[in-house]
């Protein structure tokens, strides 16, 4: 005698997924995707381009335009994520202490404070120019401030002026602009910066920066 | 599953793609051919890119005083020689830097060899130290097209590199300043 075989799933036995988990695994799966695939496809973008696949990644820089008072903004937002070290050098660092604290260069300034406190290394080369008594006694207050509060500062006359105006955090992410550190500066004149990230940083840059660092402060 | 269900299950998973993938890039773009400066003037290697230009070229300067440095009659050159082979040059220079005689003698220069030249309008302070040629390379730095920048009196800081990205949004900048 043939018996029919129905195949009847024990309605016991059955895993239905609920929709909370379905949700985390879109969310999980989505991002995850969205996530790698941009970066897969830059790096194979780049490796046709560069022809080197593995150079480019182990030395890739990128980078980020910042206008006007963008600039200030970025460039708070990452001296308050440094870790190790953090090394500006700057033509002009004004700050006011008479404002109740709105001078973005006071603000920046109390950010070096705040971490050459809590154990950065923070080291500042200001200008001291034959030019400008005016600016030279600018910067000669301001590094009062900054020595006051723990941050290695100079006020250095090389060779005729300091006109660089450069940060570097953690010899690892990079701001060069065209900004001093003037409340008009940072927030009203029309100026650009460009920021960099990436390993090529410390292969570019930070060799370059410790030698003149070491040198101004050894001096 | 209902096919509903499907579909709301999918278009999470799409969302969440584009959720990442704008989480993941950060604003960043990669940058090639970086040279960076510290101390010595970009000066020889920005005559060089409006050598090589081959379509515009957009320069935003607050300092520019061609008559009294060689270096600075060189960058000139370099420009006007790039305006003579069909580039198409469009240099902005903020009047309120001007020293007498010597920003307006450079815009002087410029203009008759048929630069774009402009001195900027706005009531706004343009402290501009950048250009960008053939949407590709840019020079941002602290450095003026002055004497004192480019024959190594000042200790500058400067990067030239390769981005269209950046560099598009950086001519855009510099042509909406002009």
């Amino acid at each position: 005698m043939n018996e029919e075989i129905v195949y009847r799933p024990d309605p016991e036995g059955t895993k239905k997924l609920t929709w909370t988990a379905k949700f985390l695994i879109a969310v999980l799966l989505g991002t995850t995707v969205g996530w790698i695939a941009p970066e897969m496809g830059k790096r194979i973008l780049q490796s046709q381009q560069d022809g080197a696949f593995l150079t480019v990644r182990k030395n890739s820089i990128e980078g980020r335009l910042l206008l006007n008072k963008n600039y200030f903004f970025e460039v708070k937002r990452q001296l308050e994520q440094a870790e190790e070290s953090i090394r500006l050098m700057m033509y002009v660092f004004r700050i006011n202490t008479e404002n109740g604290g709105r001078d973005p260069a006071l603000q920046l300034a109390n950010v070096l404070r705040e971490k050459a406190s809590s154990g950065v290394d923070v080291k500042v080369i200001l200008s001291s120019t034959k030019q400008s008594s005016h600016i030279r006694q600018t910067n000669i207050e301001t590094a009062r401030y900054l020595s006051a509060g723990g941050v290695k500062t100079k006020v250095e006359l090389i060779p005729d002026r300091i006109h660089a105006k450069f940060v570097l955090i953690d010899e690892s992410r990079m701001f060069i602009s065209n900004h001093n550190w003037t409340w008009s500066s940072l927030l009203f004149n029309e100026e650009a910066a460009v920021y960099f990230e990436g390993r090529g940083i410390q292969k570019e840059v930070a060799a370059r920066t410790r030698e003149v660092f070491r040198r101004v402060f050894a001096g | 599953m209902m096919k509903n269900q499907k579909l709301v299950l999918a278009l999470l998973i799409i969302s969440f793609v584009f959720l990442g993938a704008w989480a993941n890039s950060g604003g960043l773009n990669t940058v090639r051919r970086f040279e960076f400066y510290l101390g010595d003037p970009v000066g020889q290697e920005l005559i060089d890119l409006f050598g090589e230009a081959s379509e515009t070229i957009y320069v935003g300067m607050y300092y520019y005083m061609t008559p009294r440095a060689v270096a600075v009659k060189d960058v000139t050159d370099a420009l006007i020689e790039a305006s003579e082979r069909g580039v198409e040059v469009n240099v902005g220079l903020e009047s309120r830097a001007d020293v007498p005689g010597w920003s307006s003698q450079a815009f002087g220069r410029l203009k008759e060899a048929g630069v774009n030249v402009r001195y900027y309008e706005d009531d706004t302070i343009q402290h501009l130290k950048a250009a960008v040629i053939d949407e590709h390379y840019v020079f941002v730095g602290s450095q003026n097209l002055s004497y004192s920048a480019l024959v190594g009196q000042n200790w500058e800081s400067g990067v030239i590199f390769a981005s269209p990205v950046i560099a598009k949004k950086m001519e855009k900048y510099l042509k909406n300043q002009q």
